[in-house]
């Protein structure tokens, strides 16, 4: 079953002389429960792919479509709510809130929803990630591998369709970033999520079930 | 080693600066707001004197230093010649008028050079000074006087008294052509009527063949200061080999200083509750500028602490950055102290009218003195100095590794936070605490405004109107001269009393129920205990021993001023007798007298009086003239005032036992004090049988019938003292009330106007706060919104915050001003007796809302403008 899939995706920057085709025409698909790794050079169009498939920013053309949504026919509001409900980020740098500490991080996107955090749930993330100990501490009390695992955890909480992270062990030792990328591994698997992970580092894209390579806006590896 | 590196600091400062536009406008605002405060502080303090003193000046007529009087052409040389002397303004005088019309104010036929001519206000608007023949400059009002027309080239025909230095009028008429004329003021004591020099030559020679002596010319000077004025002068006669004392000899030149300015330095230093006030308002000034300064720099040092970090890796010292810091400080004093110079100076000048309008200085002369704004710009100058010192050594001190992960928070040790939840209303909570010195600041800088607020009013609705006006007057109305008012009756030039006429036809229109009149007589003193004079004496300790040594004695007791008043049976009513009885007043062959009894503003009586019983003689002088008490010769204009003493042929003594001690109400006296006298009544029978001199009415006093008649006689007495000329004024209920309230609102304009100035200090610094959150976290704001905040959840976590500042702000306000308000409460009532401390905490609760909304609205208005970049394009604003 499709979870994630694109159509003649476009973002062309500028006008005229200086207009840069950012994304040219992208058609991609991810079925449920896939790890997906996007390849890419810097300035290969890959950060804007992934901002198009978060509905971080729109798209000159072309369409995005998520869990069976056409996420781009969503007024801005309506966009982050399905957001923060189907989608879930992990960024390179993290992008904790510094003033919560770890528990409150993660189960921020549930209750900006309102919702109650189902505890069973969460607890079993925070268990897989190994942030039992941890919970009570702010994120600056805490390692780069750590709170990238806090990210993971929050990117999780929301049992959402489809998780995005962009490069998230590109601020991490090589060590770490193994152990970051096997835990993104298994717990896509346990809790049957769809993982779609940009990154320029090939050694890492090998980690994924498939690799798409994103050359000067266009897809030009296997799809 | 001394490295030139200067001007590479001074560069990057500069730089860092351009890039801070935000936090330079609020900086700016900030310092100019201060620098505002103090200039308009600074305008009004140095206005106040110098309208005190250009009033004194034009009671005196002129604003010369001094006078060297009565110089002869070769004394007049070497005086302008003199190091010491500045300037010279000369004038002879060729004669006078002082009958009908100007026998109150009289004029003054005189010739003057150019600077003696401005040194005494005759310059003339139209036209120009008189300069040869028959050519005559005056005032207008001397114009009028004379029925002439204010027109240049009309014909004046003047008949004055030529002085000729011998006991009998002579009296010389000449026809003149006006050659200009100005506007008179009413303060001065003459009407100086110019003409030619060769004129006064003229008329001299005339005079000198006639037997008449030489016209004396006086010479003006300005010294290089008006500090010490006498001293300086004297030191003139010293090296010039004259002297000032014994006025026969040759060598005498006699010197005058003009009372301008010692009357003007007197008003202006002895007075602690105008210092302590110029003091208090200099500390809440210097602090409000401290608190949003300082923060906004700190807030700024902390944003840009990686780059402070950055310079310190490639070797920059930690004094080339506090260098730094402060260059970006004196930058921006550059711009925004002479913008609050400016700015001050003109709110100053709007405030000065207001500040002098309850005071009894009717001239308003805004000073341009450079003090104020050199003063303002050094007060600004430290205030700013103070602010950012901290910020420095913060950036200096800052490590710079530290320096490259800082992101502004709390530096609690702990690292942990219990966990209370995500929602919006915690989350905003938890940003309070991310700079606390911060929330402090803006907390601080804004509940000082409340407070201050708060203050003003309590000071202000303190004031209890009923008191200081039944303390002011006495009665519904009371009518006089205008010198009674003025203090001056009986005084120099106060000869004046309330015509009978005058009383006759205020009673045919109103209807009172009670009424009379008070009488003195001219000449009067008493011979009373020397304890007693000394205790009653306000002189130095050197003038009463000179005093003493040369007064009149009858026995052990010494002579002394006395005020005595002749009060009608009517207003006995009026008095509070103290001790003993005043009936035996009633019999005008008593020789019974009673003695007033000074109290102070509370009521308290204070001060040695005689005793009741005791007997002291009083002498009535008819026809009294001054004498010289060290020579007693006929005083004249050199004798010094301390050694005049009244003399007459003719003096009628009488013998008083004292009957009672009594309180006068302090608006029913002569509502002046003469050193070493008392004040005494009689009753007026008693006055005028004992005395045997014909009494003068000091004033006219009735109490309306009811309130209809009172508001007929306001309308009255309005109606018939308006005109200046006709001498009279009066004092009502109703014109106290309007002077208090004009009093009250005074402190209300210009407290409120510092209230304001502050207010807007903290609400920038409010602003401040706001908009530098928000900027600083407009990546966190993009990531939370990535993760699925909604702008709606943004904005209400963004007022929540707003909310908190305003909640924690009107917290402190109230809490403050609840501690604070009792204290200067209790500091107010021991500086004005007619403040009585009501607590009153309304104030704050009134600007709680105010607060409230501005806590809702200003976050919004800020995100409103900030919210434009995609989440995308804020989510890459990582690290410049």
């Amino acid at each position: 079953m499709t979870i994630l899939s694109t159509k003649n995706l476009k973002k062309i920057y500028g006008k005229g002389e200086s207009e840069v085709r950012a994304l040219n025409g992208v058609d991609i698909s991810v079925e449920r429960g896939e790890f997906v790794s996007i390849v890419g050079t810097s300035g290969s169009g890959k950060s804007t792919l992934l901002h198009m498939l978060g509905g971080l920013d729109r798209p000159t053309s072309g369409n995005v479509v998520v869990d069976g949504k056409n996420i781009f026919s969503l007024k801005d509001e309506a966009l982050t709510i399905f957001r923060r409900r189907k989608i879930g980020f992990i960024f390179q740098n993290y992008n904790l809130v510094p003033v919560l500490n770890v528990y409150e991080n993660i189960v921020l996107p549930v209750q900006l929803d309102g919702k109650a955090p189902d505890k069973a749930y969460i607890g079993k993330i925070i268990d897989t990630l190994g942030l039992s100990q941890k919970l009570r501490n702010l994120p600056n009390n805490l390692s780069g591998g750590q709170q990238q695992r806090v990210a993971i955890a929050r990117a999780l909480a929301a049992k959402p369709a489809i998780i995005l992270a962009d490069e998230p062990t590109g601020n991490l030792d090589s060590k770490t970033s193994q152990d970051v990328l096997g835990l993104m591994k298994i717990t896509s698997q346990r809790f049957s999520q769809t993982i779609v992970m940009i990154t320029h580092n090939e050694e890492i894209a090998q980690l994924a079930d498939r690799i798409i390579r994103i050359e000067d806006g266009k897809i030009v590896g296997p799809v | 080693m001394k490295v030139k590196n200067r001007g590479c600091i001074r560069r990057l400062g500069f730089r860092q600066l351009k890039a801070a536009k935000v936090r330079n406008f609020i900086a700016i605002a900030a310092i100019m707001l201060t620098t505002l405060l103090f200039t308009s502080l600074f305008t009004i303090a140095l206005s106040i004197k110098s309208s005190y003193e250009e009033y004194s000046f034009r009671q005196a007529g002129g604003y010369g230093h001094g006078t060297f009087k009565e110089v002869n052409e070769e004394q007049w040389k070497a005086i302008a010649g003199h190091p010491k002397i500045k300037e010279t303004g000369a004038r002879t005088v060729a004669g006078y008028i002082n009958k009908e019309p100007f026998e109150k104010v009289p004029a003054e036929v005189s010739w003057m050079d150019e600077n003696c001519t401005k040194w005494s206000y005759a310059t003339p608007t139209t036209g120009r000074m008189p300069e040869k023949g028959n050519e005559i400059a005056m005032d207008t009002k001397a114009l009028e006087a004379l029925s002439i027309k204010p027109k240049l080239g009309e014909e004046v025909i003047l008949t004055y008294v030529v002085f000729n230095g011998q006991g009998k009028e002579v009296t010389r008429t000449d026809t003149f052509v006006l050659t200009g004329f100005w506007e008179y003021d009413n303060l001065l004591p003459v009407h100086y009527i110019n003409v030619a020099r060769d004129y006064v030559e003229m008329v001299e020679k005339e005079s000198l063949a006639q037997g008449g002596t030489k016209f004396r010319t006086d010479l003006n000077v300005m010294l290089s200061s008006s500090i010490g004025i006498e001293k300086v002068m004297q030191s003139v006669e010293k090296d010039l080999g004259y002297q000032w004392e014994d006025t026969g000899a040759d060598n005498c030149v006699r010197i005058g200083v003009n009372w301008g300015y010692v009357a003007s330095e007197a008003g202006s230093n002895a007075d602690p509750v105008m210092f302590l006030a110029i003091a208090a308002f200099i500390c809440v000034v210097v602090f409000t500028g401290y608190l949003i300064i300082y923060n906004v720099f700190r807030i700024s040092v902390t944003n840009d602490i990686r780059f402070y970090g950055m310079l310190k890796t490639i070797g920059t010292t930690p004094r080339q950055l506090r260098r730094m810091i402060r260059y970006q400080a004196f930058a921006l004093s550059a711009v925004g102290i002479p913008l609050g110079i400016v700015l001050g100076y003109g709110v100053g000048a709007v405030l000065l009218p207001v500040a002098l309008g309850t005071s009894d200085v009717s001239v308003s002369k805004l000073s341009i003195s450079p003090v104020i704004f050199a003063g303002a710009a050094v007060f600004s100058l430290v205030t700013v100095c103070l602010s950012v010192s901290r910020p420095g050594k913060m950036a200096a001190k800052v490590s710079p590794v530290e320096a490259l992960r800082y992101t502004e928070q709390s530096k609690s040790k702990r690292g942990v936070r219990a966990t209370r939840g995500a929602d919006v209303f915690s989350m905003a909570l938890a940003n309070m605490g991310r700079s606390k010195s911060k929330t402090a600041l803006v907390i601080m800088s804004l509940s000082l405004a409340v407070v201050l607020f708060a203050i003003l009013v309590t000071f202000v609705s303190g004031f209890d109107m009923e008191k200081y006006v039944s303390y002011q007057i006495d009665a519904d109305f009371i009518v006089s001269t205008t010198e009674y008012f003025q203090s001056k009756f009986l005084l120099g030039g106060g000869e004046v009393e309330l015509p009978r006429e005058t009383v006759e036809e205020i009673q045919k229109n109103t209807s009172c129920s009670l009424e009379g009149c008070s009488y003195s007589v001219s000449g009067c003193v008493a011979y009373i205990r020397e304890e007693l004079y000394k205790e009653r004496s306000f002189m130095p300790e050197k003038y009463i021993n000179e005093y003493l040594e040369f007064a009149e004695r009858k026995g052990e007791l010494i002579e002394s001023e006395l005020l005595i008043s002749g009060l009608d049976e009517s207003l006995f009513s009026k008095l509070t007798v103290l001790e003993g009885d005043i009936e035996p007043l009633k019999d005008k062959d008593s020789h019974k007298i009673a003695i007033c009894v000074d109290v102070d503003d509370y009521g308290n009586p204070y001060g040695e009086y005689p005793d009741i019983g005791e007997s002291f003689p009083v002498s009535y002088l008819k026809d009294q003239y001054y004498v010289d008490s060290r020579t007693g010769e006929p005083a004249n204009e050199s004798t010094p005032m301390e050694y005049l003493k009244t003399y007459s042929d003719q003096v009628n003594e009488v013998d008083y036992t004292v009957c009672a001690k009594v309180i006068l109400p302090s608006s029913m006296g002569f509502r002046y004090g003469l050193s070493g006298g008392y004040d005494a009544l009689l009753s007026t029978q008693q006055l005028e049988n004992d005395s045997g001199m014909d009494l003068m009415r000091m004033y006219y006093l009735f109490d309306a019938k009811d309130d209809m008649a009172e508001k007929e006689a306001e309308e009255f007495l309005a109606e018939y003292t308006k005109d200046d000329a006709s001498g009279l004024m009066y004092e009502s209920k109703k014109i106290i009330r309007e002077d208090f309230k004009s009093f009250q609102n005074m402190f209300l304009l210009i407290g409120g106007v510092l209230c304001f100035i502050v207010a807007l200090v903290g609400i920038l610094n409010f602003f401040n706060a706001i908009l530098t959150g928000i900027i600083t976290r407009r990546r966190e704001f993009a990531m939370l919104q990535s993760i699925g905040m909604t702008g709606r959840q943004l904005k209400s976590m963004l007022v929540w915050e707003g909310l908190f500042y305003a909640i924690a702000s009107g917290v402190v306000s109230l809490v403050l001003s609840i501690v604070l308000e009792p204290l200067a409460g209790n500091m107010f009532e021991g500086m004005f007796w007619f403040f009585t401390f009501r607590f009153n905490i309304i104030p704050v609760f009134f600007m709680i809302p105010v607060f409230l909304l501005l806590g809702i609205f200003l976050p919004l208005a800020v995100y409103r403008f900030f919210k434009g970049k995609s989440i995308v394009e804020r989510l890459r604003e990582y690290d410049g």
